[in-house]
């Protein structure tokens, strides 16, 4: 029982904590939450910190296992679920508009977001199939109550969309786990290494991972079910929006890589195909932006291609692809909620979600807009911003082991001129003198925070990128 | 003792526009235009009497400059292989001068052609010189590419926001291409860098570091005629060379003057600088293999572009299509692969800067007096303006290379350098050769129909119009004596490249 707890306290106490807090919630909403609703968002803000500070603090340490090896903790997972509590974070920062009109039902909300993000992270640390699909479901199930929570929006329609979307993805997953179950017999990560250990090649494995990468694809929004992503985003506020296209993807991905590094080492055939969803999502993404109208839709697809993105540092098996993820998720999570600030910012501004009504915004608000300018060059991947330098790691990463990226590259950047277009028609419409307006609306001080250090922060990333890198590079080779 | 020397940095001359921009852009500073331009009038005379220092201390000791980017102790991006460094020879360091010189002209006359937004324009405009600067001095291949690609969204800006009615998709086209180009030099210093790493074990980008291995010619042949092409492409978009040249003379014509005066004259010559770093640099053997079909590139383009200069029927895309062919030449000299050529080629450089900014001036004058492009609407415009006629007629005489202006020494070098080329067919420079004198001659007759159109002829306006004064003539006034004294003295110009020409063209002979 000691050692027990111990061990709980190196490895699952950040998830612990996030636990004591959810039932907190829970037992709020139910009982004595309308005295103290104005609280709810420092409540959660804390339940997220705490985490936060016992992960950073050194307080949880790297390798350790827990629950007969169920759980794992290494420097990759420790990294990963630092920025997916920082996503949580600024979720919740950006969630003050909300909050003002559900009232005393805010625990409701901060419960499920907070069900989502534990999900998350047990997710990234997952060591085995069945605890995997008990935090798949969990993220699954608390996303979808997040989407259709609603009244406002239009919701039902897009949360039976991610419902039925994820429902096929989980069950792409369960069939290729247990396929991998049938023919070794194991469950466990650790213990599937040493079955497969030398012989990657089998047909049947390599089907069998598909099937289980294809369940991780719905959550990454990558090609073959990036369909949800941009009527989710349509239906859903703000904050959900800026929550889902920055954690349930890293989590998704997370695990990717940890199941590529530990156990699927080299596999020519597995490489190729996620090399071509890859460019297949950046592409879905970057020529889809080019005519969009809606802001949200606008930014689901960005989402999607930034995935692609990621998802091609992954596709190059080794450890400097995985670094390069690695650097590339630390950069977009400060861009992704950026933009998602300035999003929020902007319809305040223009009443409207479509971008032919953000005309002429910089004329009104032009520190505002510069910021949002500069996160949306991040995303486009133009210095000076940590943005340049995420693509640049990632493309020079997939040219490391052979000159196989070449082509790859060469596709890559032939979409990416397609996603630049998008990109500087935003700009553009904003800084468009031909329209002249006055609008006033309230400025909101949380949103107004997020946006200037999110955008602080790409120049930080940019500026002090050795370490940045030092530090993905220390969580790749420990996954 | 007191070393001079630490007082010579690189880092100041590069970042300290940057740090203008913020303190500009900054809401401290306010909107109260005066001040701006104060500033920045003030800030970029300074800035020239700075690099002047580096120029002096060139000629005094002749040594080269070497600067770090550090942050925290670290080399900046140690991790990834990059040597994030600043260096600069007797080239580089005029190069910066005359760079910050434009610049200061720039800010001058954009007084009274910039009239709305001056806090974001000035800021833009600081942001474009620390980068062009950038480009200038970088000691690495993605430390170049950073710079490079931080030209984008300035230059989207400045010609789409001040410019005329179509400037938003002029700038759009501009900016696409010239993504789509420095993608291509992307790809090619990636497949460079990691074929570095492969061959020799040592991750970097470093370009001094990449000469040196490049020379064991340890790449398979393929891939080096792809990373050569990539490279030439990428800075022929920015240069511009004839089939990529659309997206230039539209954003030229849209753009506004201070704008067009620095694209022509400044921004076109970090392509060039770009081509010579490293088409020339890094593949030598390459370049002499290829120098040929260059040199065909060359001429079809100054074919191409001196008809166009002659059948526009607007100012500004004459000049744009002179530009071009300025371009023309200098991609002729270089491709002579010989020491005349490459002296041709460096003066061309030179004398397009001063030749560019002063046309754009020039046009941006008439432009602004008359509200109008096109010839026919502003000839007789001499009866009114006798000053600007007279500068004129010194601008279009550089521009046809008449004898004692700059132009001359860069076009007769390129010329004698072309003829001289050893190539494996005689006779092609030579045929070459004088196809670009026959297009010299149209060249010759296009800046002569811009001066008799602009200036000859009877007005059809009763309206009376103002001469230039005061301060753009105070500009133009500097240009023209530049281009009249490099005329007079070429070697004054030649003595700070031609260390790099030497070495280049013993390079080649190897």
């Amino acid at each position: 029982m000691n050692l027990l707890f111990f061990e709980l306290q190196n490895v699952f106490l950040p998830e612990a904590i996030l636990l004591i807090f959810i039932i907190f919630n829970i037992v709020a909403t139910l009982t004595f939450g309308k005295r103290i609703y104005k609280f709810s968002s420092r409540i959660a803000l804390f339940a997220v910190l705490l985490p936060l500070i016992t992960i950073t603090a050194g307080i949880a340490h790297g390798g350790y296992t827990i629950f007969s090896e169920n759980y794992i903790q290494t420097n990759f997972t420790m990294v990963m679920r630092v920025l997916i509590l920082m996503g949580t974070f600024f979720t919740i920062l950006l969630s003050q508009n909300i909050i003002k009109k559900l009232r005393f039902r805010a625990f409701e909300y901060y419960t499920i977001l907070l069900t989502s993000t534990f999900s998350a992270m047990c997710l990234v640390g997952a060591n085995d199939f069945v605890p995997m699909f008990i935090a798949l479901s969990g993220m699954s199930i608390s996303n979808i109550i997040l989407i259709a929570y609603w009244n406002k929006y239009k919701p039902k329609e897009a949360a039976i969309k991610y419902l039925i979307s994820s429902a096929v993805g989980m069950g792409f997953f369960l069939f290729g786990a247990s396929v991998m179950y049938g023919i070794s017999g194991e469950m466990n990560f650790n213990l599937l290494n040493l079955h497969y250990y030398g012989q990657d090649s089998s047909l049947l494995f390599v089907l069998a991972s598909m099937f289980m990468v294809f369940g991780m694809m719905f959550f990454a929004g990558c090609v073959p079910f990036n369909r949800w992503i941009p009527d989710v985003f349509q239906g859903s506020p703000y904050p959900v929006c800026a929550y889902l296209s920055f954690v349930p993807v890293v989590a998704g991905l997370s695990i990717l890589a940890r199941f590529f590094g530990n156990i699927m080492t080299e596999a020519p055939l597995m490489q190729l195909i996620l090399s071509v969803i890859a460019i297949l999502t950046i592409a879905c993404g970057f020529l889809a932006i080019i005519r969009q109208t809606d802001i949200k839709r606008f930014l689901g697809y960005s989402a999607v291609a930034q995935s692609g993105l990621m998802l091609l540092g992954l596709s190059i098996f080794s450890s400097y692809g995985t670094a390069s993820f690695v650097y590339f998720a630390i950069v977009y999570l400060f861009i992704n909620y950026g933009i998602w600030a300035g999003g929020i910012t902007f319809v305040a501004c223009a009443k409207s979600d479509n971008i032919e009504d953000y005309k002429g915004l910089f004329y009104i608000r032009p520190y505002y807009t510069s910021a949002f300018v500069f996160c949306i060059a991040a995303l486009a991947g133009l210095p000076p911003t940590a943005g340049f330098l995420s693509r640049l790691y990632l493309y020079s990463s997939a040219m490391r082991i052979d000159l196989s990226g070449l082509p790859v590259l060469l596709i890559v950047l032939l979409i990416t001129v397609a996603g630049i277009y998008g990109y500087f028609r935003l700009i553009g419409i904003m800084f468009d003198k031909s329209a002249k307006r006055e609008l006033f609306y309230k400025e909101q001080m949380n949103t107004k925070i997020v946006l200037y250090f999110c955008t602080l922060m790409t120049l930080v990333t940019f500026f002090f990128a050795n370490q940045i890198i030092w530090l993905s590079m220390f969580a790749a080779l420990d996954l | 003792m007191f070393d001079i020397t630490s007082l010579l940095s690189l880092n100041i001359i590069i970042f300290a526009p940057a740090v203008a921009a913020l303190i500009v852009a900054s809401p401290l500073f306010g909107t109260n235009q005066i001040y701006i331009r104060r500033f920045t009038k003030t800030f970029a005379t300074i800035h020239l009497l700075y690099s002047l220092f580096f120029v002096a201390y060139y000629l005094y000791g002749s040594d080269n400059f070497y600067q770090e980017i550090t942050i925290l102790g670290n080399s900046w991006l140690s991790k990834l292989g990059i040597n994030a460094a600043f260096g600069a020879d007797g080239f580089t360091i005029l190069l910066c001068a005359f760079t910050s010189l434009i610049f200061l002209f720039v800010f001058i006359i954009s007084k009274t052609m910039i009239r709305t937004k001056h806090k974001m324009y000035y800021a833009l405009m600081l942001v474009l010189f620390s980068s062009t600067l950038g480009i200038f001095c970088a000691k690495d291949m993605f430390v170049f590419l950073l710079f490079w690609q931080t030209e984008l969204i300035p230059i989207f800006l400045l010609i789409s926001q001040w410019g005329g009615v179509k400037a938003p998709k002029a700038a759009q086209k501009y900016i696409l291409y010239n993504f789509s180009g420095s993608l291509l030099l992307m790809v090619a210093m990636i497949s460079l860098y990691y074929y570095g790493y492969h061959a020799n074990g040592t991750l970097s980008s470093s370009i001094d570091f990449l000469r040196i291995y490049q020379a064991d010619n340890i790449f398979p042949e393929l891939l080096q005629d792809i990373i050569f092409w990539c490279l030439f492409i990428g800075f022929a978009v920015k240069l511009p060379i004839i089939p990529f040249h659309t997206c230039y003379t539209s954003c030229l014509t849209e753009a506004p003057a201070p704008v067009r005066a620095l694209i022509s004259s400044v921004l076109i010559n970090t392509a060039a600088y770009g081509l010579i770093r490293f088409n020339l640099d890094l593949f030598p053997e390459l370049f002499t293999k290829f120098a040929p079909i260059i040199m065909l590139i060359a001429v079809t383009g100054i074919l191409w572009a001196s008809f166009g200069a002659f059948k526009q029927k607007e100012i500004v895309k004459t000049t744009a299509y002179i530009n071009i062919v300025y371009m023309g030449f200098f991609l002729l000299g270089l491709s002579a692969a010989n020491k005349t050529g490459f002296d041709g080629a460096f003066f061309i450089m030179f004398a397009n800067i001063f030749v560019a900014a002063a046309l754009s001036i020039m046009t941006g004058y008439i432009e602004q007096t008359f509200k109008t492009k096109s010839f026919q609407e502003i000839a007789g415009l001499g009866k009114f303006a006798p000053r600007l006629m007279s500068l004129s007629y010194i601008i279009i005489f550089a521009v046809i290379g008449v004898p004692l202006t700059i132009s001359f020494s860069g076009f007769f070098l390129v010329f004698s350098g072309a003829f001289s080329a050893d190539f494996a067919d005689a006779l092609m420079p030579k045929i070459c050769t004088a196809v670009s004198f026959v297009s010299f001659i149209l060249l010759a007759a296009s800046g002569l129909r811009l001066l008799d159109g602009c200036f000859g002829g009877i007005s059809q306006t009763e309206k009376k119009y103002n001469d230039i004064t005061g301060h753009r003539l105070m500009v133009l006034l500097i240009l023209c004596l530049f281009i009249i004294f490099f005329g007079c003295f070429p070697d004054s110009l030649m003595s700070f490249y031609s260390d790099v020409t030497d070495m280049l063209a013993e390079v080649l002979r190897v």
